[in-house]
């Protein structure tokens, strides 16, 4: 019980301390998209492509992590937190995180999206682009292992910043964006690689893809620990 | 309870422990002296497992201390690092939340006793004040070893006093291995137990405060009387003035010489003449 306590302590430090920064912004953007859509009803030009205001809630999985592995972990250390609990805790904010917007963007893709889109709005979202609306099924867990996945590479890759393999890390991404994008052939071998994770249908082919690599890039964080200044 | 076998730290090219042997086993304040960079925070973070060691182990209880397994009985916080901006009685919550063994009735009855503000938030407190509450919290933990890094840095001469205080009260209350780095040295002296001093890394003193008192003296008088009187003796340095010698002595006590004058040497004076610091230290 004393570690729950912990795990859920942390875990309620972390969604209060730091991350606002995270729901600030996605809530900005959430409130843009609302007025510019009101702007465009009243306009009379409703039927102009509108990206959904839920897709903004994918930045808090961008933003909360860094400030998690930077700002949280020196702070919580210094307080007496175990390192094994902070991975724990982590995951528990992590989870929390997916479940909360796949949730939110679920309803919002069924209950405002389509029937808006039936009436001559112009909605396209997250689910739109990735093709996750076969069924409600599809659209929950997609999104769900799909924001785990995000959480677990944004940790991972700030949590290493302070070692030199962060930076490797960040110098074989660019690299491998700016090497493989123009040149068609390599391009071919990215567009296969995101095809057959990413993009992967059937959706539960796509599940279990994002699942397994969130589980492992999170764990790799084992790793980094031993090596990390406690703050 | 405490076992450093053969323990080095390296930051790079940068040698912080060095072969570190030392065990600490008795319930004691102990001070931990040594210079700036003589490696006295890194031989706390080793121990907290906040950090790893190049080579060597370390033990606290039988139990192998590594980066991922932090030793739960250890408790160890910075003064000098931020905190989450809170107010100081949910900071104080959260330490408890995270502490299985925290006495949360003791550091209320500090707060309480120093007069700290708990509705106030955590970052708009004083440097000294802050200080304060980490120590609070760091001793109201009941780990069965504290360790206090620089603990007064940034207090006034009271708030030294109340800090001399609260570790006292803390002990008493609750006996374990409080492990203090200062560079107070003589302030501390009124409370610690044993002392550790490094240098470079290096241990080179670990002994019992009494043992030390009854060692550390000063012989002085006429230059030849005191060569005459120390010439068995292990001399730390000499200073002369004029005539006059003073030799600091670190060894067992010698009858009063009938041409020369014993006197204490304080840890101070101890602590430049072991490590060789400069007189401002």
């Amino acid at each position: 019980m004393n570690k729950q306590k912990k795990y859920f302590a942390v875990s309620w430090v972390n969604f209060r301390y730091t991350t606002w920064i995270a729901y600030l912004a996605a809530g900005i953007c959430v409130i843009a998209m609302i007025v510019d859509l009101f702007v465009d009803t009243v306009m009379g030009s409703k039927d102009i492509f509108t990206i959904s205001p839920y897709s903004m809630l994918y930045i808090i999985p961008l933003i909360a992590p860094v400030l998690i592995a930077t700002v949280n972990y020196g702070k919580l250390m210094n307080i007496g937190v175990k390192k094994k609990t902070f991975f724990s805790a982590c995951a528990l904010n992590y989870v929390i995180f997916a479940l909360i917007i796949s949730i939110v963007g679920t309803l919002a893709y069924y209950f405002v999206d389509i029937p808006l889109n039936k009436i001559g709005y112009n909605f396209y979202g997250i689910i739109d682009i990735f093709g996750w609306n076969t069924s409600i099924f599809d659209t929950f867990f997609s999104q769900l292992t799909f924001i785990l996945l995000i959480q677990a590479t944004v940790h991972t890759l700030a949590f290493m910043q302070t070692k030199w393999y962060g930076w490797a890390a960040d110098i074989l991404i660019a690299a491998v964006v700016s090497v493989f994008t123009p040149i068609p052939v390599l391009r071919g071998a990215e567009m296969f690689f995101f095809e057959k994770t990413m993009f992967a249908r059937p959706a539960i082919i796509h599940i279990l893809i994002c699942l397994i690599m969130a589980v492992l890039f999170y764990l790799t964080n084992l790793l980094y620990l031993r090596h990390r200044e406690g703050n | 309870m405490i076992k450093f076998s053969n323990v080095t730290k390296r930051y790079g090219d940068c040698t912080a422990i060095n072969n570190l042997t030392i065990n600490l086993r008795d319930k004691k304040i102990y001070c931990l002296l040594g210079r700036n960079g003589a490696g006295k925070t890194t031989l706390m973070k080793l121990l907290a497992g906040k950090l790893s060691a190049s080579e060597g182990e370390i033990y606290v209880a039988g139990a192998r201390v590594s980066a991922l397994n932090m030793p739960e009985n250890v408790r160890y916080i910075e003064a000098a690092k931020p905190q989450f901006n809170m107010r100081i009685k949910k900071l104080i919550e959260f330490a408890a939340d995270v502490d299985t063994d925290f006495d949360m009735k003791f550091a209320m009855r500090m707060i309480e006793k120093f007069r700290l503000d708990k509705s106030k938030k955590y970052n708009t407190l004083s440097f000294g004040t802050k200080t304060m509450i980490t120590t609070v919290i760091s001793l109201a933990s009941n780990a069965d070893i504290i360790l206090l890094d620089e603990p007064v840095l940034g207090f006034d001469a009271v708030m030294r006093k109340e800090f001399y205080e609260l570790l006292y009260e803390s002990f008493t209350e609750h006996p374990r291995i409080i492990i203090v780095s200062t560079h107070l040295v003589d302030e501390i002296a009124s409370v610690c137990g044993q002392i550790i001093m490094i240098d470079n890394g290096k241990p080179v003193m670990n002994e019992d405060i009494n043992s030390i008192t009854e060692k550390a003296y000063k012989i002085t008088g006429i230059k030849e009387a005191v060569q005459r009187t120390s010439e068995r003796l292990n001399v730390l340095d000499t200073e002369n003035i004029g005539k006059y010698m003073t030799a600091y002595v670190y060894d067992d006590r010698i009858e009063n010489p009938a041409d020369a004058e014993i006197t204490d040497m304080s840890l101070q004076e101890l602590f430049i003449k072991m490590v060789g610091g400069d007189k401002n230290e």
